[in-house]
């Protein structure tokens, strides 16, 4: 049964704005609790209770290799307890489970959103989530062995999740199969309206104008910081003092050094490129 | 070491098992072991299938071709082990040792669940004179916050999961906590040992040196949520229908049971205490003030 609407991005490219945008789409343009909005279809490919429920058992207990091998089985069991569509975040790449099976089960899916964002802008927001320096998120972004949520000393609400290197992470998504729907971040802010309509109408929801305008207005990046001003965000980690941080773009520009942007353009030349970036 | 077939209690049963489980010592069944064990723990061989008819099956579902389960359920933990239970027998095919981790998890939790036993993944404590069932989803930090307010005085009732029986007493659990390495500090624990022996570094498990307690009231349920803002906040009451749900995800094997049992059963549990909602700041740096907070708060009540 395709039910999965896969809302796919690296971490930090709008991947949060836009579900909060087609969960109002859905409720025909109404706006949202930021604390209270996921509808009960839609579900997070890396939120570890959900696995334990449909499985049966815990993954806590499982290792990392052995939780990704029953990952497809598991979202292929969640899927067929869906009443309708859901919107589901995945930061992963698109790949192969150890056990050589897509990591997305093509029979459970429906569509695919792929969310993309001027690496640059997106080295300053995960520097500014993760805490640490735009350095360090630039590593990552270079670190094809990047993790989030790796296996540690603790356990974690969220399974591990390969992310790997910027420019592997979009190429994945945009080689998947059914293909994407590729929504810039910058086209989100630049044309809100027409790039929700967009992703609507590829997930397979209605779309009237009237409606979408609505949900473009309920889901207002000021709207949404003031929410969070007021009653902080549940999705917000311990060490980011605010998630919904600026929603602009080109702030690179300021806030990267030269050797920084140079660094990025130089690791990530060829698909900014391909995205139109540089 | 004892000798095999160990006779072990839990939760007022008695199990007799060919294997050494990883329990407490004063776990151990003491004087004569009755003659029928409640639940005979063995090894035997089986084919289990991951699907059936082209459909994924969970690790954990009812045994029979049909999903009926016919009083039965099967386990399979890929390159672990495989597991056949009915109310009163536990056979295990092993792949590794590791097996333990499983069977003393969700495979104990189905089969109390179809002797009519409600088992939860919930800890629960009892501190100020009241037995509370801190419920949540894995990583909520129950087992955390249970080792924590051990040192505001409370004594440990259950962590690997909570069994409730019919009339909705907690049942004795054995004196055990399981923590990750992170929480171990917070606790004051001595080294544990490792849940799964591939996993060294995940979560261990911490014998306590006393006697598991007898059957007894629960006197309310708290269900661990996040806190949005990192701050702490009083538990808040949980009314009505909402205390469904919540329950519903909280309960192990849950495919296990007919939805009409299974709401029929719950709703009786949330009926029978109390249910709070406590929205737990993230940081564990932060726990020992959480528990600190939550011990007085229970100290207060009427």
């Amino acid at each position: 049964m395709s039910r999965i609407v896969w809302l796919a991005s690296f971490p930090k490219s709008g991947n949060t704005w836009l579900r909060m945008a087609l969960t109002s789409l859905r409720r025909g343009g109404v706006a949202l609790d930021i604390n209270r909005y996921l509808l009960p279809e839609d579900l997070n490919a890396f939120q570890r209770d959900g696995l334990d429920r449909v499985l049966g058992i815990d993954t806590a207990d499982l290792t990392p290799p052995e939780i990704e091998v029953l990952r497809p089985r598991a979202y292929r069991l969640m899927a067929s307890q869906l009443r309708r569509r859901g919107v589901w975040k995945i930061h992963d790449a698109c790949g192969l489970t150890p056990a050589g099976e897509p990591l997305i089960p093509a029979g459970a899916t429906a569509a695919i959103l792929h969310l993309v964002r001027d690496p640059r802008d997106v080295a300053l927001s995960l520097a500014h989530h993760a805490g640490v320096s735009p350095d360090r998120a630039i590593g990552w972004m270079s670190d094809p062995g990047f993790t989030l949520s790796p296996a540690g000393a603790g356990l974690r609400r969220q399974i591990p999740q390969k992310v790997g290197d910027w420019s592997r992470h979009v190429l994945s998504w945009l080689g998947a199969q059914p293909a994407p729907l590729t929504v810039r971040y910058e086209d989100m802010l630049a044309d809100p309206q027409k790039t929700l309509a967009d992703a609507g109408t590829h997930a397979g929801f209605g779309v009237e104008a009237q409606t979408v305008a609505a949900a473009v207005a309920a889901t207002a990046f000021s709207v949404l910081r003031g929410q969070e001003q007021a009653a902080g965000f549940r999705e917000r980690e311990v060490r980011t003092q605010v998630f919904f941080r600026q929603g602009r773009d080109g702030g690179w520009r300021q806030d990267l050094t030269a050797a920084q942007q140079r660094r990025l353009e130089q690791d990530h030349g060829a698909v900014m490129s391909r995205l139109g970036y540089l | 070491m004892t000798s095999l077939p160990q006779h072990w209690r839990m939760a007022g049963l008695c199990l007799r098992s060919d294997f050494a489980l990883p329990l407490p010592p004063q776990c151990l069944w003491s004087g004569t072991a009755p003659a029928v064990a409640d639940i005979v723990i063995g090894r035997g061989r089986m084919g289990v299938r991951a699907e059936a008819d082209g459909h994924d099956m969970p690790l954990l579902r009812p045994d029979g071709a049909d999903g009926s389960g016919g009083g039965g359920f099967l386990c399979e933990v890929p390159g672990v082990a495989r597991f056949a239970a009915s109310a009163r027998a536990i056979t295990v095919e092993a792949d590794t040792a590791d097996f333990l981790t499983f069977l003393m998890g969700p495979v104990l939790a189905g089969v109390l669940l179809l002797r009519g036993f409600l088992p939860l993944q919930a800890a629960a404590v009892e501190l100020a004179g009241r037995r509370l069932l801190l419920a949540g989803p894995a990583g909520a930090g129950k087992s955390a916050l249970a080792a924590v307010l051990l040192r505001q005085g409370a004594h440990l009732l259950a962590d690997r999961f909570a069994v409730l029986d019919a009339d909705n007493r907690l049942q004795p659990m054995p004196p055990q906590i399981l923590l990750w390495p992170d929480c171990r500090e917070l606790a004051a624990l001595p080294p544990g040992r490792p849940v799964r022996q591939v996993m060294p570094q995940g979560r261990m498990v911490h014998d306590l040196p006393f006697l598991p307690p007898a059957a007894g009231d629960a006197d309310l349920m708290v269900h661990l949520t996040e806190s949005p803002d990192g701050r702490w906040h009083p538990p808040q009451r949980i009314s009505g229908a909402l205390k469904l749900p919540l329950l519903q995800d909280r309960l192990m094997g849950a495919g296990l049971m007919t939805p009409e049992r299974r709401l029929a059963r719950l709703t009786h549990l949330a009926a029978a205490m109390p249910h709070y909602r406590l929205a737990l700041p993230w940081s564990l740096a932060r726990l020992p003030e959480t528990a600190e907070r939550l011990a007085g708060w229970l100290r207060g009540m009427a």
